[in-house]
C-alpha cells in the first residue's frame, strides 16, 4: 500500500541511535519495534565520516565529500574519530601522513588542531558537522527527534568519550547516552535474532578502532563480563600497509607528496574491498610522468596485513581469561564492522575461537541499529524489554609517590561504580592534594593514559594527618568520570575542578557554540529557556505518573507538598520566566525525594520477591535488608 | 565497606551459589538501573543510579572468596583491620614459598606442585570459614567465629599467592 508519509507536528520525538564511525557513520530508529536504519535518496544507509573544507568556508560532509579528496587532500578530513580526545603530541597524530596540524599555544587545550585553508579546527568540530549532517537526515525522514543514543568504541578512554559527546553537544544532539560499540552490536543481534539465552564474543573490527567483548545473555539482560581492545587499531592500518606496499614497489620513497599519499591510501582500499571476492586484482598509481599498475594477489594481501590482524589476539585471550569463560562453552562469536569482511580475519577468528564466525546481521549497521534499540528503551517505550549492564574497559587510578599508580577501580568492574579514596595530608598546615588521574592497566604513570589532574585546596590547616579528605571517584553508566570529593572532619563537600590532560574546557565548547550562531547572545538565552522548558515538562510528567502510581506511599503532608511543589512549577512553566522554572523546577525535586525513595524501595522489594530461591526467602530475616539500607540512605542525606 | 549479602538480600554464607547469586544481580538490576529510569524525576533516577553503584559493588564483592572472608567476619562483629597479620609460623610458612615459587619461575620449572600445595592448604583454612557460616545460625558462636577470624586472616597471605602463582602462567 503506498501510503503517503505525512508530517505530523503532533507526533511525539523519535530517539535515535548513532554510529558514528571512523569510515562510515549511520543513523536507525525503532518503529513498531524494528530497528531500521534511515535511508538517502539511493536507498544507502551509509554517511561516509568525510568533511571537506571549502576555500569559502563551506563544508560538505558525506559521499559528496569523497571528490574533494583528490583535490584538496590537506582540507578534506578522514578518519577524524581517530584524533577524537587525542593531544598534538601523540604518537597517532604525528604518524599521520596526510595533514597540517597546528601547535597548541600557550595556554590552549592540547587537542588536535587541523589547519584548513588557514583556520584551525578539532577533531571535536569535525565530528559534530558529521553528526549534523545525521541529525539532518533522521529529521528529514522523522520529523522532531528526541535525542540520541551515540557509539562509541568499549576501549574508548574517558577524553575521547567526552570528546564525542562535545561534539554532539556542538551539533544540538542531547546524548541519551554513550554506548560500547559491540554492546550495542549484540542488543541488535540478540533482539534481531530473537536469542534470549548464551555467552557470545563479539569481535568488532572497524575502520579505525579494535574491541572484543564478552557477554551473556539472560532474561533479557544483556551482561558485559569483559571488555578488550586497541583504540588505535583497524582497517586504516590495513589500508596503510599495503598503500607503502604499493609505493614501493612503484619506487617512491619518503617523504611522499600528501596527495599521493591519499591517493595510495584509498587505492590500497579499493584493492582490499576487491580482495574480499577475488582472489588478485590489479592496483594503479599516478606517478609524476606514467601511470604505474601492477597485481596484488590475497596471498600477498594477507601477508601485508597479518601484522595489524594479529594485533587482536592478545586483547581477545585476555578478555576471555578476565571472563572467566573458556572459549569452548562460548554459544558464538559475532562479527562486526566492515574490516570483518577481510577473509583474512574471518579465518583469524575462527581459528582463535575455534568456530565459524556469526555474521546474520549485517556487519556495517548492526551497530547503529543496536543503538536505536537502546535509545528506544531509554524513552521508555517498552517496546522491548531488554537491559543492558555494561563495564568500564579501562582501570582508573591516581599516581603516588614515585610516579606509581594505585589503581582505585578495576577494569570490567560493572558500570556505574563509585569507589572512595581516603587522601590525608602529609605535612603540617598542608592545604590542599594534587591529584593526577590515569587510565590503563600499567604500573607507572608515565606509562598510562593521563586522564585528568585536579587540586584539592581549601582544607584548614592542621598538623600533618589530621586532615581527612574522602575522594569519590565514581565512573557513570556511559563509562565517564565524575569526582567528588568531602571534608571528612567537617562533613563538607568540596568542589572539585578537574582539568582534562587531553580535550577541550567546557568554556571551549561553549565558545564554539556561540561561534555558530549569528546572533549569540539572544540564541543562548533562547535556548536556555527552551532547555529549561523542557525539563520542567519532563519532570511534571514524570512526577505525576509516580504520583498516580504511587501516591498511597505518601502521608498527607507530604503529599501536599508535593502537590503544592508541581502547581508552583506548572505557574512558572506558564509564565516563561526562565529563573523561576530553574527555581521551581529544583524545588519539586526536593519534594519529590520521600516518594522517590520508598518506590525504590518497593521495586527492590519486588525484585528480591520476584522468583527468589526459598532457601534465600527463609533466611534473609537476619539480613537487615532494603529497609534498612534506604534509611542509612535517608540518615547519609540528613548531615 | 558496604555488606554485600545484605544488598543482595541473600543468605550470609561462604559458599555461594554463582548462578542464584548472579539470577538475584540480574532481578535487582531490572528494578534498579538507571536505564529503567530515564524518563522518570531526576530525584529517582539519582537515586536508581545510587542503588545501582551499591548493587554492582555488592556482586563485585560477593564473588570475590577474600572479599566474601571480610564481609561475612565484619557482619559477625569480628572485623579483619588492614593491621592485622598472621602468626609468625605462617608468615615462615609463605616465605618458603614464594622462594619455592621463585626458584621454580628461575630454573623454568612447572608451578603444579605448587599450585597444588596452596591449594590445599587454602581449602584447610576455608573448611574453618564453612564451618562457621555454612548452614548455621548468624552469627556463629563465639569459639567458631574465632576460629573463622584466625583463617580469615592467614586466608589473606594464602590468596594472594594463589593470585601471584596464576598471575605465573
Amino acid at each position: 500500500m503506498g501510503l503517503l508519509q505525512i508530517f505530523d507536528p503532533s507526533a511525539m520525538p523519535t530517539p535515535v541511535g548513532i554510529d558514528l564511525g571512523t569510515t562510515n557513520s549511520l543513523v536507525a530508529w525503532v518503529g513498531d519495534g524494528v530497528p531500521t536504519s534511515v535511508l538517502d535518496c539511493d536507498d544507502d544507509p551509509i554517511v561516509p565520516s568525510v568533511v571537506a573544507y571549502l576555500p569559502d568556508g563551506q563544508t560538505i560532509v558525506g559521499k559528496e565529500a569523497l571528490a574533494y579528496l583528490y583535490t584538496q587532500p590537506k582540507e578534506t578530513i578522514v578518519s577524524v574519530k581517530r584524533y577524537m580526545g587525542r593531544g598534538y603530541d601523540d604518537a597517532e597524530t604525528t604518524r599521520e601522513r596526510g595533514y597540517t596540524f597546528a601547535p597548541a599555544r600557550e595556554g590552549q587545550a592540547n587537542v588536535v588542531r587541523f589547519v584548513v585553508h588557514g583556520r584551525e579546527v578539532t577533531p571535536v568540530e569535525v565530528s559534530s558537522l558529521i553528526l549534523k549532517e545525521l541529525k539532518r537526515r533522521a529529521e528529514d525522514k522523522l520529523g522532531a527527534i528526541a535525542g540520541a543514543v551515540i557509539t562509541v568504541p568499549a576501549y574508548f578512554d574517558d577524553a575521547q568519550r567526552q570528546a564525542t559527546k562535545d561534539a554532539a553537544r556542538l551539533a544540538g544532539l542531547e546524548v541519551l547516552r554513550l554506548v560500547n560499540e559491540p554492546t550495542a552490536a549484540a542488543l541488535a543481534y540478540g533482539i534481531g535474532t530473537h536469542r534470549t539465552t548464551g555467552t557470545y564474543a563479539v569481535y568488532d573490527l572497524g575502520g579505525g578502532t579494535f574491541d572484543i567483548t564478552i557477554l551473556s545473555l539472560d532474561d533479557g539482560v544483556f551482561q558485559v563480563r569483559s571488555t578488550g581492545g586497541d583504540s588505535q587499531l583497524g582497517g586504516d592500518d590495513m589500508d596503510r600497509a599495503v598503500a607503502l606496499h604499493m609505493l614501493a614497489r612503484a619506487g617512491q620513497t619518503e617523504p611522499f607528496d600528501q596527495g599521493m599519499w591519499r591517493a595510495a591510501m584509498l587505492e590500497a582500499r579499493r584493492v582490499k574491498h576487491e580482495l574480499t571476492d577475488k582472489t588478485e586484482s590489479t592496483f594503479e598509481l599516478e606517478l609524476s610522468s606514467h601511470t604505474f599498475s601492477k597485481v596484488l594477489t590475497r596471498a600477498e594481501f594477507d601477508a601485508l596485513i597479518l601484522p595489524v590482524v594479529e594485533r587482536t589476539g592478545p586483547a581477545c585471550r585476555r578478555a576471555l581469561k578476565d571472563s572467566g569463560i573458556d572459549s569452548k562453552s562460548l554459544d558464538g562469536v559475532v562479527l562486526v564492522g566492515g574490516s570483518t569482511r577481510v577473509p583474512l580475519v574471518r579465518s583469524y577468528v575462527a581459528k582463535l575461537f575455534q568456530r565459524e564466525p556469526l555474521t546474520d546481521i549485517d556487519p556495517d549497521q548492526v551497530v547503529a541499529l543496536g543503538a536505536a534499540v537502546q535509545a528506544d528503551i531509554l524513552a521508555g517505550t517498552q517496546q522491548h524489554d531488554a537491559l543492558v549492564v555494561d563495564v568500564t574497559p579501562l582501570s582508573l587510578g591516581i599516581e603516588t609517590m614515585g610516579g606509581i599508580v594505585e589503581k582505585i577501580i578495576a577494569r570490567n568492574s560493572t558500570i556505574p561504580c563509585a569507589r572512595a579514596q581516603q587522601f590525608t595530608t602529609y605535612a603540617d598546615g598542608q592545604t590542599g592534594f594534587d591529584i593526577h588521574v590515569l587510565q590503563g592497566e600499567r604500573e607507572l604513570a608515565r606509562d598510562c593514559r593521563s586522564l585528568a589532574r585536579f587540586k584539592l585546596d581549601g582544607i584548614k590547616p592542621q598538623t600533618a594527618g589530621a586532615a581527612r579528605m574522602l575522594v569519590t571517584f565514581r565512573v557513570d553508566e556511559n563509562g565517564m568520570l565524575t569526582v567528588a570529593a568531602k571534608d571528612e572532619g567537617t562533613g563538607k563537600e568540596h568542589s572539585v575542578e578537574v582539568k582534562p590532560s587531553y580535550g577541550l574546557s567546557d568554556e571551549d565548547v561553549e565558545k564554539m557554540l556561540l561561534e555558530s550562531y549569528e546572533h549569540a547572545e539572544e540564541d543562548l538565552r533562547a535556548r536556555q529557556l527552551t532547555e529549561r522548558v523542557v525539563e520542567a515538562e519532563q519532570v511534571i510528567a514524570a512526577t505525576k505518573k509516580a504520583v498516580a502510581k504511587d501516591g498511597d506511599l505518601l502521608d498527607e503532608d507530604e503529599r501536599a507538598e508535593l502537590d503544592g511543589a508541581l502547581a508552583a512549577l506548572e505557574r512558572a512553566v506558564q509564565s516563561r520566566e526562565s529563573e523561576a522554572i530553574r527555581l521551581r523546577t529544583e524545588a519539586l525535586d526536593r519534594a519529590s525525594i520521600p516518594l522517590a525513595e520508598r518506590r525504590m524501595n518497593r521495586a527492590m522489594r519486588e525484585a528480591m520477591k520476584g522468583r527468589s530461591v526459598e532457601s534465600v526467602e527463609s533466611e534473609v530475616s537476619h539480613a537487615r535488608g532494603v529497609d534498612a539500607h534506604v534509611s542509612e540512605h535517608e540518615a547519609r542525606r540528613e548531615h | 565497606m558496604n555488606d554485600p549479602f545484605e544488598t543482595l538480600g541473600l543468605a550470609r554464607t561462604f559458599e555461594i551459589d554463582l548462578r542464584a547469586v548472579e539470577q538475584r544481580f540480574r532481578d535487582l538490576s531490572r528494578a534498579v538501573h538507571p536505564d529503567r529510569f530515564a524518563d522518570k524525576s531526576p530525584a529517582e533516577r539519582r537515586m536508581a543510579a545510587e542503588q545501582t553503584v551499591a548493587l554492582n559493588d555488592a556482586f563485585r564483592l560477593i564473588r570475590d572468596s577474600m572479599n566474601r572472608v571480610l564481609a561475612l567476619l565484619a557482619a559477625a562483629g569480628k572485623p579483619i583491620h588492614e593491621t592485622a597479620r598472621a602468626e609468625p609460623s605462617l608468615l615462615m610458612e609463605i616465605m618458603e614459598l614464594r622462594e619455592a615459587i621463585d626458584d621454580a619461575r628461575n630454573d623454568g620449572r612447572s608451578t603444579e606442585a605448587l599450585v597444588t600445595r596452596v591449594g590445599a592448604r587454602i581449602a584447610d583454612e576455608e573448611a574453618s570459614l564453612k564451618d562457621a557460616f555454612d548452614g548455621k545460625r548468624f552469627p556463629p558462636e563465639r569459639d567458631m567465629l574465632e576460629r573463622a577470624y584466625e583463617a580469615g586472616v592467614r586466608l589473606k597471605y594464602l590468596y594472594r599467592l594463589r593470585d601471584e602463582l596464576d598471575a605465573l602462567d
